[in-house]
């Protein structure tokens, strides 16, 4: 690089043709070393694997920080502010009594049992970065299979949590949703109230106000009310000032029980996507994805307590929550597990090798059906603010890239 | 009394501070708001004229409203404290009572001129007036709850999207959606006949699982039988608990479900639906890459055609490796013992 202003050729053009000839002869070099490689992998896919298990890249959600947790505090670690991740911390100590939450301990047992463990746990979750940073780089770590032996009820969660909501946690069996949607106070979000109920089955929408001039009803009156004809959860669109779209979701659990409030962003009806569907009324299947703290393990039970306990699978149909990064993603499809067709790859596990017994399957899906993202802001103890938040949003968490909170 | 004349003279004529002449008082045109305006917190009407200055009158009284009380109060203000401008003003508590008030109003300034106790009474009755909507609309927005979310700064708005946009692409949702129920069908959470899948996909994923079990079979033919049973006693146990695990991270295992959907459709019996073969077949996919392919190579030998695409992976697998990995197959074994005796 003739960076330096003694090497710096003088003449505009011909400086210019020599930044491209240079840059060329470089491009070119790469691509041969990089041609050279892909043919010495495809004849030994090891080298591939082997590269690959050197070069993986960082992620935000591999760099993932957590809060630190005192081994004594037990259960109070598990707080609803504290970003914690149960499910894993669970596991380890189940695994190894001697150290809680201690790394050197995952290693050690991470060592032996390195060839049995399955493929497709938790490397997403991945090892922590130390524990990663500790092993030899060949065989990728990986971390135990579920592990609970010990067998006896190991609830994941937490004591405290879920004797804390326990119409959530413990809810009574076959207790089939009954929810009423509405919006905020002079809404115009009719459509997309109605496009709610085909998402919840055994949901009805309600106008907020009958017209400009009649009786306000709060929130707290309409969960009595709502109490009182049966309903189990109450659903408000609030929509933004003067735009016409939503931008918020609030479920309060009936009665008097916690309410969460979403921000919603991205709201997109299903008829605006391309190739969508139409759903039926179906009772969806749900998949939850992603939810590892002790207030993501309270969120995904709200969402979990908005359907009915069995799905029809004949209807094929799925609603997914999958959150990443603190962002709640609502999907919706119709499925179908179709043969695999000679120009699709196998699908994948979590750790990037594909699932072995299904290689001649691939689901498709067709979305129907609402899509938005959501994100939790707030958690009240009861109806509204006045009474007492559980947790909530605060900025100054979200400046340290790494960390959050659900 | 001269005094006053003069005062008004230079308020009017020169400069006031207080004075307040709207934009559209200006043109001809406009009529309607021709009056000029007082600042001053003391001015009865809130106009700018002779009568209501409370600079240019020595004598003179207002109704002005406590902030924090809410309760009105009568100021008034004489001609024998006229010099001392710091004493002017004397306070006189009015009665909440809105009657008891008027009355205390006329009965203060009995002999002042018409006109001030007039607009004295006027002043009173709009602030109280006043003092009633505040309270109805707190009380209201008591009741309501409802506050207008203040929106958020431009600069977190702007990095939530860049975020929110981010992970999306991190996400990778269709994939995980295929890739988690592709595992439900896999094992056998949709129960033996399942409805939502045709005849022929589901032939092929039970060979797939079929081909897997057998390998183990084969494998650890005499031993597997008496650990075979305690270990799929303990793969049930387990197999609950795995999907309690499962459901609420990235549905990674082979094992992982909806947790509760998962419970609901088992209705309790411990993996009942699940046959004891793709318990089997679970464990065995616990098993690393190696083995997969040297049971498959096995299994290559043994009978059947297979579809296409796997038979080049184990065809490619130099046939050595099947010697180690087979020493592998049989390590699972043993450690459910374990499991087992740790209970």
């Amino acid at each position: 690089m003739a960076g330096s202003s003694s090497l710096r050729i003088g003449n505009k053009i011909k400086r210019s043709e020599q930044h491209v000839k240079r840059k060329k002869e470089k491009e070119s070099t790469k691509r041969d070393e990089r041609l050279k490689r892909r043919r010495h992998e495809d004849k030994n896919p090891d080298l591939r694997a082997a590269r690959q298990s050197r070069n993986v890249p960082a992620t935000i959600d591999s760099k993932r920080t957590w809060d630190e947790v005192d081994p004594d505090e037990g259960e109070e670690g598990a707080a609803l502010g504290r970003s914690v991740d149960i499910l894993r911390a669970k596991r380890r100590r189940v695994e190894e009594p001697e150290a809680a939450e201690d790394v050197n301990g995952e290693e050690a047992q991470d060592k032996e049992p390195l060839d049995n463990e399955d493929d497709d746990l938790d490397s997403m979750l991945g090892s922590d970065s130390d524990s990663d940073a500790g092993t030899k780089p060949a065989p990728p770590v990986r971390e135990p299979s579920e592990a609970p032996s010990i067998a006896t009820d190991l609830a994941l969660t937490p004591e405290s949590l879920s004797t804390r909501f326990p119409a959530l946690f413990d809810p009574p069996p076959d207790q089939q949703p009954k929810v009423l949607i509405t919006t905020s106070l002079n809404s115009a979000l009719h459509q997309e109230g109605q496009m709610l109920t085909t998402l919840f089955p055994h949901s009805t929408y309600i106008k907020r106000s009958a017209h400009a001039h009649a009786y306000k009803y709060s929130i707290r009156e309409i969960a009595k009310y709502a109490h009182g004809r049966e309903y189990t959860h109450l659903v408000i669109l609030n929509q933004a000032l003067h735009v016409k779209e939503p931008s918020g979701l609030d479920i309060v659990l009936l009665p008097g029980g916690p309410m969460f409030h979403f921000s919603i962003s991205h709201f997109v009806a299903g008829k605006k996507l391309p190739g969508h569907g139409n759903p039926t009324n179906h009772y969806p299947e749900l998949i939850l994805n992603g939810f590892k703290t002790p207030l993501g393990l309270l969120t995904a039970h709200l969402f979990k307590s908005l359907f009915p306990p069995h799905p029809e699978i004949q209807g094929r149909q799925v609603v997914t929550l999958h959150n990443q990064r603190d962002y709640i993603f609502l999907r919706r499809h119709r499925y179908v597990f179709r043969d695999k067709r000679a120009t699709e790859k196998q699908i994948q596990g979590t750790d990037g090798k594909p699932m072995k017994g299904v290689e001649e399957v691939r689901a498709g899906l067709q979305e129907l059906g609402p899509r938005f993202t959501m994100k939790l802001r707030r958690v009240d103890r009861g109806v509204q603010r006045g009474s007492g938040q559980e947790w909530e949003w605060k900025g100054g968490d979200e400046k340290v890239r790494t960390r959050f909170s659900l | 009394m001269a005094s006053e004349e003069i005062v008004w003279s230079i308020l009017t004529n020169q400069f006031c501070s207080f004075k307040l002449a709207l934009p559209g008082n200006k043109s001809s045109t406009q009529k309607s708001t021709k009056q000029t305006f007082c600042r001053n917190e003391h001015n009865v009407t809130g106009l700018c004229n002779r009568q209501s200055c409370p600079l240019a009158n020595n004598r003179y009284a207002t109704i002005r409203s406590d902030p924090e009380t809410q309760r009105l109060y009568l100021y008034i203000k004489t001609v024998e404290r006229a010099h001392l401008p710091s004493k002017w003003w004397e306070k006189v508590r009015l009665s909440g009572n809105y009657t008891k008030a008027l009355q205390q109003v006329d009965e203060r300034l009995q002999y002042w001129p018409r006109f001030l106790t007039h607009k004295c009474k006027q002043r009173l009755t709009r602030l109280t007036q006043v003092r009633v909507r505040a309270q109805r609309l707190l009380k209201e927005g008591e009741r309501l709850g409802e506050t207008l979310v203040p929106r958020l700064a431009p600069k977190i708005r702007r990095r939530e999207e860049t975020r929110e946009r981010k992970a999306e692409a991190a996400a990778k949702i269709e994939r995980a959606i295929e890739r988690e129920l592709v595992e439900r069908l896999r094992s056998g959470a949709y129960g033996d006949r399942p409805l939502n899948v045709e005849e022929r996909v589901w032939e092929k994923v039970m060979r797939g699982l079929e081909r897997s079990q057998e390998g183990v079979v084969d494998e650890d033919l005499g031993e597997d039988e008496e650990e075979g049973v305690e270990y799929e006693y303990e793969r049930e146990g387990q197999e609950q608990e795995v999907e309690y695990v499962s459901d609420l991270e990235e549905s990674d295992d082979e094992e992982g479900e909806d947790l509760e959907d998962f419970q609901d459709w088992l209705g309790g019996e411990s993996g009942g639906d699940a046959t004891g073969s793709e318990d089997d077949d679970d464990d065995e996919e616990v098993d690393a890459d190696g083995d997969d392919a040297a049971l498959k190579k096995k299994l290559d030998s043994l009978k059947r055609k297979r579809p296409v695409a796997p038979t080049k992976k184990p065809a490619k697998k130099p046939v050595k490796r099947a010697k180690a990995n087979i020493e592998y197959e049989y390590e699972p074994v043993p450690e459910p013992r374990e499991m087992l005796l740790a209970d």
